[in-house]
């Protein structure tokens, strides 16, 4: 009896995207109240610290996020060392509200997201220009095997399609020769 | 036409006789006919000339003391080369015996020329030795010396199915050196009836021009020999002061026998056969039967003359007054724009009507009449083609007579070759098929006889050919098609008088070295003579020939010359080889590929050393290297095209590109964050732990 009722319970359904929003929220919820629970210095630390991320990532609308990666990334270099600190001296609120009340330590994490942001903004059109001497270099390529083809097979190849002559001239005048 | 035209359709070629290797060798001024017999070029006869060929003596080189003579044929005039393979060697009482033909190098007109020859004649012309008193004959000697044999000669040519049609009392010698023996001479020259006086043929054919004849039969030669007795009997020709015009209206109004006769004495015992001889009326002409009847002793029935049907008033036209149909028909004939204002005004058709006691004749005539009033300016209404047409309503067993062109359908073709000898163009007989005259005429119910019945196929098959105007149709087809003896008329081979499509390679190979190699090898008198005159289906080849692509015309010219070379087994032509491949630029250049050009352009000088069109033609056109080239082009194509994209792709600077190398750009920065980030924490770590 079991096995037929669970052979008769029907597939579970997909997910919608909100659901699956609602979802990841709920989990992070969950994740970011076991964090509270467990070390709120970290956490508080890492929240004022990287609070130009959190900007990044609001701002940034495109789906791959290179933006809030690039300052993200930065933002990290600029905290992690406060939280070192943290880690390896005393690891309480008050030394946590130490450091996001020392002006250098802010500088230095928020000037670390400003880099980061820099490297987001300069190294495209790097990129870019790079990309385009390769580019220059494929057309070259590209021209001179085209010059080889037209010697190869004259001006007409690089005409539009012209009927070749054997559809022209009668295949039997061959058969019936042979 | 009827000797070419028993079998409709691509006529087979009656042996003409020249064998595939040289006939002939010319040693200066004498020709060596077969290895045997050598014609002097510089002895001619004139006393054994016909009209249209000369007379050359002749030593047979293994019987000297044999009396021979040549006949050297006028060249385009198409010579009855089936009689000749008929008559050679042939031994018929009252019939010169023909020896051998062939066609020959001739040095008097630099060309090759058909040449027959005959035994020679020793008595001379018969009409000769009657003139200058040598010979008296009277009617008791004409029957015995002269219509016995020549009965005899034309029963010996019945039974081999031929007619003589060249019998004229010129043309009778005495064969012996004692002037005792008659027989006909040539015929086989010329087209049957070319070179008779008018005077010795029927009235019909007579009428035709002199290539219009038609091959006619016995009843005709029985015709003329009726014609040519009385002359001999007589001694002159007793209507030799009337005109042209007055002796046909005395033949047609009061019959031969009285044109001829009615005015001289005539031996009694001549009267019978000469009535009957020379009766209009073929079905009440005599035959050989009723002729050896007579030569027997037997008694005929008389003949009763029919006077022809005479309108009981004139019709005056052309200041001449006409009492039958006929003469008025041969007048219209004459005077065609006269002739079709005289339709148009409907003064014929009042004449008809109340003269001539015919219905069927007059509402034919008011039926082309009113057509011709409908469509004045149409081609209906063309003065040409509706006296045509009325003259084949007014006289519908006379020839077809169309813009001073007249012939009996049967003779089409030999009236055709005659057309195109005399005036070099063709386009009066064209007009003629594509207005469909012959069929006409042929519908008519006077002309409606089982022996006529292939000509309507066969002018039906002409037509199609005629309505084609690529190479190897039109009218030099028809010309072919119908005259199986004629040499190509191209100007290429004019002079090697080529019959056999056997010979058209080898003629061509030898005017490579006297033409223009710019020009072509191959015209529309040599694809049509090789269209008529090869039994292989060749419709593709000439496709691609007529094609105006002058690549492809190129090619179909090439396959055409190699699928001959290749079926005939013609041997190396190396004149050819080099004049054909020195005009296969264009065809070599069809190729796309610039190395297979190059490599063909470098195999071709070797061909034309072996003299082999097939290999020239496989190195142009073979099948495995153009799918090869065509291969590799789209290949090409296909690779040049990709090229091309992506150049215009980069150069276009597309908004997918930028968009493209901007995600690149931002990726990289984001990668050289993460490297750098993680390469910051790292040494952190390891600064920290140091």
């Amino acid at each position: 009896m079991a096995k037929k009722a669970v052979a008769r319970r029907p597939p579970p359904r997909p997910q919608t995207p909100r659901q699956r929003k609602a979802t990841a929220t709920l989990w992070a919820g969950l994740i970011a109240v076991l964090l509270i629970a467990i070390s709120l210095p970290t956490v508080m630390v890492l929240f004022f610290g990287m609070m130009p991320t959190l900007v990044a990532l609001i701002i940034d609308r495109t789906q791959q996020k290179y933006a809030s990666i690039c300052v993200g990334a930065m933002n990290f270099c600029g905290v992690f060392p406060y939280l070192m600190k943290l880690w390896t001296g005393t690891h309480s609120v008050n030394a946590a509200a130490d450091t996001l009340t020392n002006v250098f330590a802010l500088v230095v994490m928020y000037g670390t997201a400003g880099f980061g942001w820099m490297i987001f903004s300069g190294v495209p059109p790097v990129v870019h220009a790079f990309l385009a001497v390769v580019d220059q270099r494929r057309v070259a390529t590209l021209r001179a095997s085209q010059r080889k083809i037209i010697e190869e097979w004259g001006e007409a190849v690089a005409r539009p399609q012209e009927t070749s002559l054997t559809e022209k001239v009668e295949p039997a005048a061959a058969k019936g020769r042979r | 036409m009827a000797e070419a035209a028993t079998a409709p359709g691509p006529a087979p070629v009656p042996d003409p006789g020249p064998s595939p290797q040289p006939a002939s060798r010319t040693v200066g001024g004498t020709v060596l006919l077969r290895d045997r017999y050598l014609i002097d070029s510089d002895s001619p006869l004139p006393q054994l000339d016909s009209p249209s060929a000369k007379a050359f003596s002749v030593e047979d080189r293994r019987d000297p003391a044999r009396k021979l003579f040549a006949l050297i044929c006028t060249p385009g005039l198409p010579p009855r080369a089936g009689v000749m393979a008929l008559l050679r060697g042939c031994n018929i009482r009252g019939v010169l015996p023909l020896v051998e033909y062939d066609v020959v190098d001739w040095p008097p007109l630099e060309q090759r020329c058909m040449v027959v020859v005959y035994e020679r004649p020793l008595g001379g012309r018969v009409m000769d030795a009657i003139e200058s008193g040598q010979v008296r004959i009277n009617e008791y000697d004409l029957t015995r010396k002269v219509i016995e044999p020549l009965a005899a000669g034309l029963l010996g040519l019945s039974g081999m199915a031929i007619a003589h049609r060249a019998i004229r009392p010129p043309n009778l010698f005495f064969f012996d050196s004692d002037q005792q023996n008659v027989v006909f001479g040539d015929c086989v020259t010329t087209p049957a009836g070319f070179d008779q006086p008018m005077l010795f043929e029927p009235i019909a054919r007579g009428m035709a021009s002199p290539g219009g004849r038609g091959a006619g039969d016995v009843r005709d030669d029985i015709y003329s020999l009726g014609v040519t007795l009385a002359v001999v009997m007589l001694g002159h020709n007793p209507v030799a002061k009337l005109s042209e015009d007055d002796m046909f209206a005395a033949k047609i109004e009061h019959g031969t026998y009285a044109t001829l006769c009615g005015g001289t004495r005539i031996p009694l015992s001549l009267l019978e056969p000469l009535r009957g001889m020379l009766s209009d009326d073929t079905s009440e002409r005599w035959g050989l039967e009723q002729l050896d009847l007579w030569l027997n002793g037997r008694q005929s029935t008389p003949i009763q003359r029919k006077p022809a049907i005479r309108a009981q008033n004139p019709f005056v036209f052309a200041g001449r007054n006409h009492v039958t149909p006929r003469t008025l028909a041969r007048s219209f004939s004459q005077h065609v724009t006269e002739a079709a204002k005289v339709v148009r005004d409907e003064s014929l058709e009042a004449w008809l009507k109340r003269n001539v006691n015919d219905a069927d004749m007059f509402d034919r005539v008011k039926g082309i009449a009113e057509q011709a009033r409908a469509n004045p300016t149409g081609p209906l209404g063309q003065d040409d083609y509706v006296v045509t047409r009325i003259v084949m309503t007014l006289d519908p067993q006379g020839p077809i007579r169309y813009r001073g062109f007249s012939f009996l359908p049967e003779s089409f073709g030999t009236a055709l070759a005659v057309e195109l000898l005399r005036r070099g163009d063709t386009q009066v007989p064209a007009e003629i098929l594509q207005r469909d005259l012959p069929t006409m005429w042929l519908s008519h119910t006077a002309n409606v006889d089982p022996i006529n019945l292939p000509l309507n196929k066969i002018f039906s098959q002409l037509k199609s050919f005629l309505q084609i105007n690529d190479p190897g149709y039109g009218i030099e087809r028809c010309l072919y098609e119908l005259n199986p003896t004629l040499p190509c008329q191209s100007p290429l081979v004019i002079g090697d008088y080529v019959v056999r499509i056997d010979e058209l390679l080898p003629a061509l190979d030898r005017a490579a070295n006297k033409v223009d190699t710019k020009s072509r090898p191959i015209d529309r008198h040599i694809t049509a003579f090789i269209a008529a005159r090869f039994d292989q289906d060749i419709d593709p080849h000439l496709r691609a020939l007529a094609s105006p692509k002058v690549e492809t015309s190129l090619v179909g010219m090439l396959s055409l010359l190699a699928y001959l070379q290749w079926k005939l087994r013609t041997e190396a032509l190396y004149g050819l080889a080099s004049w054909v491949g020195g005009l296969l630029g264009p065809a070599i250049n069809t190729y796309h590929s610039r190395n297979t050009r190059r490599d063909i352009e470098r195999e071709i000088p070797r061909l034309v050393r072996q003299g082999s069109l097939p290999e020239m033609f496989d190195l142009i056109d073979n099948a495995e290297k153009r799918r090869v080239d065509q291969d590799g082009y789209a290949a090409a194509r296909a690779e040049f095209t990709s090229a091309e994209t992506e150049i215009r792709d980069i150069e276009g600077n597309s908004p997918t590109r930028i968009a493209a190398a901007q995600r690149k750009g931002q990726q990289a920065a984001a990668m050289t964050s993460l490297i750098l980030g993680m390469f910051v924490v790292t040494m952190i770590l390891l600064l920290g732990a140091w």
